[in-house]
């Protein structure tokens, strides 16, 4: 992968992953990155694999019939919310900047 | 007596030689003496220890004890939820959390009548090798305060090598529980996938994370599983097993067993001393009666890289949920959510994180998935086939659980690729699922303990558990 399109591919992924990087990160991360990938593609390339792993011979029991419980009350909850008022979650509006 | 084991300990409780309130007294003492240079806790919960121990001497008094574990002093890593007491996972976006609700681990100990000490140190989400990612600064060795205690369970590893608890449960997904034991001198297990249920344990890769002890002795490792282990209708991916005593079997020696050598993981990348402190090991188990049985286990080579792609893969999407909006850092004076999400996240996570769901997100976007999230994937499936495979012909791998031993504090190599090197012989039992002890087998010329590990088939732990404990006994002593 060419230098600037690693550039390009690490600004998408901040982008994707909702971070801001510094500069300073950025080209510390842009390096690592590069590295890192290369590392993994190291891989083998496998189109097809065998199914040999066995589950475990115990009962599976993912899905289990529903049973109503009740959740963590509300008052519970918003003690640790940043922002609150009397009920709610208090965050700002969605797409202000752009005027939507 | 905060050195005695803790079966010697309930046993003097069950005396009535101590009490729980002087066994606790005895470790806060201990904890205010070494944790100001060890850093080993985060949050020290000594006045709700000091009333658990209370009550559990009044059961005692009134011949309600609850059993071994009963009026015993333990410690949690901070990732594991405790209702109303801090759980920062040493990051900065939860460093004022209180989680509503107990992980049923933390539960199930806190039933048995456990007294809780406190949290400790970790990198950052689980995400480290030597607790130099945490926020709260790192751990110190206590063998050498200049070397790293090890990681991410770095800080329950020190404060029970230090004395500072009678025991603690980490949390291992690539080698977490297993190289901080290594690291510091004790036993660290990482049970089977699906062992221990994982329900409060902040999720950094769940298709890898399991929540093991740490002790000093190979015997109340296996009773802490005991304690711990089951079904739990709050993970899916808890099994259903019969109620096992681990420690049934410890006393049955080695005699005709089969311990496999992978010799991959006795190559060049491994130090002489560890090399050599983990033969001889192995030739103690042939002494004793087992037959060793040298393998080879190609992938092996490139488990790291495997291991490294998927747990980043699953720890961007795990991370997501820290948005600033519900718990956790918020940034302050953001316009918009855009702006609230990217600042509270870019405050909130140190620089490993960052890179790991980085890393994570790029192998997931479309276009690059299946050149390294896919073939990741189908790496594991074929690694574990290979296992499988190979433990067919024996009951337990031996091999080392570090390739050396605690390194100096700022001495890991700056690149991230050395450094994920490190965790060449923990990543194995990682992807594969299976269970994993760690237990020391040497000292290095500097007095720095190398640790060895045996793998074993799903659910094999009491085997494991046997053949530690036939070192301990005899080689190890």
């Amino acid at each position: 992968m060419k230098a600037e399109s690693m550039k390009e591919a690490l600004k998408r992924m901040a982008e994707l992953s909702c971070l801001a990087l510094s500069a300073e990160e950025f080209a510390l991360l842009e390096k690592d990155l590069e590295e890192i990938l290369a590392f993994a593609r190291g891989l083998p390339m496998t189109s097809a694999v065998e199914n040999s792993c066995e589950a475990p011979s115990v009962a599976l029991s993912a899905l289990r019939s529903d049973e109503k419980e009740a959740c963590f009350p509300r008052e519970l909850l918003l003690t640790q919310a940043p922002a609150k008022d009397e009920s709610y979650v208090i965050v700002p509006v969605m797409g202000k900047e752009s005027g939507q | 007596m905060i050195w005695q084991s803790i079966l010697e300990q309930s046993r003097a409780l069950k005396a009535k030689e101590i009490s729980s309130v002087e066994l606790t007294h005895a470790y806060l003492t201990q904890i205010q003496e070494k944790n100001r240079s060890l850093n080993a806790y985060l949050t020290v919960t000594a006045e709700e220890a000091m009333a658990m121990a209370t009550a559990s001497d009044d059961r005692r008094r009134n011949g309600q004890s609850l059993g071994v574990l009963d009026g015993i002093p333990f410690a949690l890593k901070d990732n594991l939820c405790t209702c109303g007491i801090k759980t920062t996972c040493a990051s900065r976006m939860l460093s004022q959390y209180l989680p509503p609700y107990h992980a049923t681990a933390v539960e199930r100990l806190l039933s048995a009548g456990g007294v809780l000490l406190g949290k400790t140190n970790l990198d950052e989400f689980g995400m480290g090798n030597s607790t130099e990612c945490s926020a709260f600064g790192v751990t110190k060795n206590p063998k050498k305060d200049t070397c790293v205690a090890g990681g991410s369970s770095g800080g329950s590893a020190a404060a029970v090598a230090a004395a500072m608890t009678g025991y603690a449960l980490g949390s291992d997904t690539g080698g977490s529980v297993r190289q901080p034991a290594a690291f510091c001198g004790i036993v660290g297990m990482k049970p089977t996938y699906g062992r221990v249920s994982r329900y409060g344990l902040v999720a950094f890769a769940s298709s890898m994370d399991q929540i093991g002890p740490m002790t000093r002795t190979v015997e109340e490792n296996a009773v802490l599983l005991g304690a711990i282990s089951g079904k739990d209708v709050h993970d899916m991916t808890t099994v259903e097993c019969p109620t096992e005593d681990f420690t049934a079997e410890l006393r049955q020696g080695v005699k005709g067993l089969k311990i496999g050598l992978p010799q991959e993981l006795f190559g060049d990348a491994v130090a002489e001393e560890v090399k050599a402190a983990v033969e001889g090991m192995a030739k103690y188990y042939e002494a004793m009666g087992a037959e060793l049985i040298p393998l080879s286990l190609p992938l092996l080579s490139q488990a790291v890289a495997a291991y490294y792609v998927i747990s980043s893969a699953e720890a961007s999407s795990n991370l997501s949920r820290f948005d600033g909006v519900r718990f956790g850092h918020r940034a302050e004076g953001c316009r918009d959510q855009k702006e609230l999400f990217c600042r509270s996240r870019s405050e909130g996570f140190g620089l490993e994180v960052k890179r790991r769901i980085l890393t994570g997100t790029f192998v997931l976007s479309s276009g690059y998935y299946e050149e390294y999230y896919g073939r990741a994937l189908a790496f594991r499936q074929q690694l574990r086939a290979e296992l499988s495979r190979v433990l067919e012909r024996c009951d337990a791998l031996l091999c080392p659980t570090t390739t050396t031993a605690a390194y100096g504090i700022g001495a890991q190599p700056t690149d991230s690729v050395s450094r994920y090197a490190d965790d060449l012989c923990t990543v194995v039992a990682s992807l594969s699922g299976l269970p994993a002890l760690s237990l020391p087998c040497g000292i290095t010329e500097q007095g720095l303990p190398i640790g060895a590990q045996l793998i074993g088939t799903a659910f094999s732990e009491k085997k494991l558990y046997r053949i530690g404990f036939s070192w301990e006994q005899g080689g190890g002593k």
